[in-house]
């Protein structure tokens, strides 16, 4: 195989799509305005405890004019916020006759709830109540099927599993297809569905409990990247090798890694929001620190990476910045980004 | 390389046992199947996951055979123990590596048992099994790639590491792919109908399902200049990689294997040979009506009618089970040694072969292929992942 015939990075960012807690579109993301909560029961103590979370509305025009999606009829909801953040991002590309379109898309929970529900009717019934309907749309890549089917991608698709920095993998793929040469533009997607599991999970983790800021949240964010070049108005200029952690004082050793090889003279995105490395997001960047614009809008792992980079990019002040990518369950990294 | 599933905890003892056509079926233990239609797996021997010590304790089943088959690799690749292994990239798959932890946490939720308890688990998910693998095997690793593709997330896996190295993210990766029983899964597979009740038999006309298994392998693939520079020799070279998405279907592939023409298609261009160089593939073959089928019609589009009868298949599935995200990667390890010997693994199971392979599949009683020089590995998943690796023995170069 042939090495590479053009350079990584940079990478041009020519479309954005999202869907979050404060609506579709990515200027919803910009809005100051809070974002409403709502309560979920929860499962083991259905009558006594409920979650704050941060929800897609479900009945936002812009998801529902999927529904007669046919392959989208029995998909997971991720599906679906994904499928229309990528219709955004792909929504002013002048796709030329041939152009190969590659798409990589980051999970870190997957579809939990087809899985919750489809491995609970096993338990509560019995294992022949196991679904033959519900299995299929458990896999990590089953709504990077049905978009791949939608928006007619046969070529290069991967899915790809971790934390926050799951989404710097994503677009260390991109790059990857595009220096090899083997697509002209890669859809970059990351996605989260909230289900009552991985809200348990959260809550028995400690990350959610009485008193804390964090917030679980959910939806989807794409950017659509080509070979970068002077004239791009957005890019990403450098994703940082990410640095794996296990607990606290090694996620502290490896956020100093990260914040290590920054430019010293370039600002820091807050990015950490409310989640438990917030102490070290401050300890790190000290003064560099620069808000993203917008509302908070909770945690949604890799989604929320995805929503960090399109702020960045969509902000008021030009020039390059740094984004850490705050992986709350193994890796730390960062982007380098830039406005022209 | 190395290799654990039903056939054996290590690489040398699986492939004699391969060659000689032994099946790794059995009743499955790990979790209760007595409401199933099928009752059969090929389970690892939990003997081979090495004892479990306070630090291992925690570690899942997955995590645990990545970690066998992971430390043969590095093992034989002279950076067990050794600090060349810090900052060696990962490129790994698995469909469901976490989901042992899912369902004890699921189980745990239903049955109202206490969030203390849940604690432990609820952190766990497939990255913090490659967090068990460096610290079991003693490295801290450099950027990490998990690929969930399905049943190709293996060979995407390897084919990713490949994609590393050519554009210098990387000089050395440690790539493969781990998957354990889970009952999730099994009902899953068993609730499609997609299970054998019988026997599995790859391309064969009365096929009726696949046997699940479990198991993980891993290879090192690192450039030719960094191995020079470590003075160690290759045991083959990847040449060719390619991928493609089937639109068809959620779980079933187009009838004519589009997608798996059009990924061997892309990994025979980049690595500059022609179809009829293949001298063996290791066919994905679950024995599932649906994919072996196209599968077949895949391998007569991309060969051609001639060139398909030289070719020489089998799929391995029949004895090591269908080990998922495992797959590619074990499979893999199984045709790079098929060039290192010149062995091929029979096609075990197949009494009665679809008249498209029946030529092409390779005979217990004519395993020795003494001039093999380049084969490849085949891969399809639910999802519509395709993925085709080519090999090229050592001196073939």
């Amino acid at each position: 195989m042939r090495r590479a015939p053009h350079p990584l990075f940079p990478l041009a960012v020519i479309g954005q799509g999202a869907v979050s807690p404060a609506g579709s579109g990515v200027a919803s993301l910009s809005s100051l305005e809070a974002i409403q909560e709502t309560e979920i029961a929860s499962l083991r103590r259905p009558e006594t405890v409920r979650f704050p979370v941060l929800r897609v509305d479900p009945k936002l025009s812009a998801l529902a004019a999927w529904a007669r999606e046919p392959r989208l009829r029995r998909a997971s909801p991720v599906a679906t916020f994904l499928v229309e953040a990528a219709a955004q991002a792909l929504a002013g590309w002048e796709r030329a006759p041939g152009a190969r379109l590659g798409v990589v898309c980051a999970f870190f929970s997957g579809c939990p709830a087809y899985s919750r529900r489809f491995f609970e009717q096993t338990i509560r019934k019995g294992q022949s109540f196991a679904s033959p309907a519900l299995f299929p749309e458990t896999v990590y890549n089953s709504p990077l099927s049905h978009l791949a089917s939608i928006f007619g991608i046969a070529g290069s698709a991967y899915a790809v599993v971790g934390d926050e920095s799951a989404w710097g993998e994503a677009l260390r793929v991109a790059a990857t297809w595009l220096a090899l040469d083997e697509a002209d533009a890669v859809l970059v997607l990351a996605g989260e569905e909230l289900d009552l599991v991985t809200i348990e999970a959260f809550a028995a983790a400690r990350w959610l409990r009485r008193g804390a800021s964090f917030r679980p949240a959910e939806g989807a964010a794409a950017l659509l990247v080509a070979r970068g070049d002077s004239s791009a108005s957005s890019l990403v200029e450098a994703i940082y090798p990410p640095r794996p952690y296990r607990d606290g004082p090694t996620a502290l050793r490896a956020a100093r890694e990260v914040f290590s090889e920054f430019d010293p003279e370039l600002p820091i995105l807050s990015s950490v929001g409310h989640s438990w490395l917030e102490p070290f997001e401050a300890q790190l960047a000290g003064a560099r620190l620069e808000p993203v614009q917008g509302a908070y809008l909770g945690e949604s792992m890799v989604a929320t990476a995805g929503w960090n980079t399109l702020r960045a990019l969509r902000g008021p002040a030009l020039g390059s910045r740094l984004l850490p990518l705050w992986g709350q369950n193994h890796q730390i990294s960062a982007l380098k980004l830039s406005r022209r | 390389m190395g290799a654990i599933c039903a056939l054996g905890p290590d690489l040398g003892s699986i492939w004699p046992s391969l060659i000689a056509g032994a099946e790794g079926s059995g009743p499955v233990t790990a979790f209760d199947v007595s409401d199933c239609r099928c009752r059969r797996a090929a389970e690892a021997d939990s003997a081979w996951l090495g004892e479990v010590s306070s630090q291992s304790r925690r570690w899942s089943r997955a995590s645990r055979l990545a970690i066998v088959a992971a430390r043969e690799a590095l093992d034989q690749a002279g950076l067990l123990g050794q600090p060349g292994a810090d900052g060696l990239a990962l490129s790994v798959a698995t469909t469901a590596g976490g989901m042992l932890w899912g369902e004890d946490f699921l189980r745990g939720l239903v049955r109202q048992r206490g969030g203390g308890l849940l604690g432990p688990i609820a952190r766990q998910q497939p990255p913090q099994q490659l967090l068990d693998l460096q610290a079991a095997l003693s490295f801290r690793a450099g950027p990490t790639t998990i690929i969930g593709n399905a049943c190709a997330s293996g060979a995407n896996a390897i084919g990713h590491a490949a994609d590393l190295l050519l554009t210098g993210q990387a000089e050395i990766v440690l790539a493969g792919g781990y998957e354990a029983m889970s009952e999730l899964l099994f009902l899953g597979f068993d609730c499609l109908q997609a299970t054998s009740t019988t026997t599995c038999r790859p391309f064969d006309v009365g096929r009726d399902g696949l046997l699940l298994g479990e198991g993980a392998g891993f290879l090192v693939l690192e450039t030719a200049a960094h191995a020079a520079r470590r003075g160690v020799r290759g045991l083959a070279s990847l040449a060719g990689y390619g991928h493609a998405t089937d639109l068809h279907h959620l779980t079933q592939p187009s009838p004519d294997g589009t997608a798996l023409v059009a990924a061997m298609r892309q990994a025979a261009r980049r690595a500059g040979l022609a179809p009829e160089t293949i001298g063996y593939v290791n066919a994905h073959g679950t024995a599932t009506a649906l994919n072996d089928g196209a599968e077949a019609a895949a391998y007569t589009t991309f060969f051609g009618s001639e060139a398909a009868d030289r070719c020489r298949i089998s799929s391995t599935k029949a004895a090591t089970g269908h080990t998922l995200g495992a797959a590619g990667a074990l499979e893999a390890v199984f045709t790079v040694r098929a060039l290192e010997t010149g062995q091929l693994p029979p096609q075990v199971g197949t009494v009665n072969a679809l008249p498209e392979i029946a030529s092409s599949l390779v005979s217990p009683r004519a395993t020795a292929a003494p001039g093999l020089r380049c084969a490849a590995s085949v891969n399809l998943g639910f999802g519509g992942a395709n993925a085709a690796l080519i090999f090229l023995a050592e001196d073939a170069r």
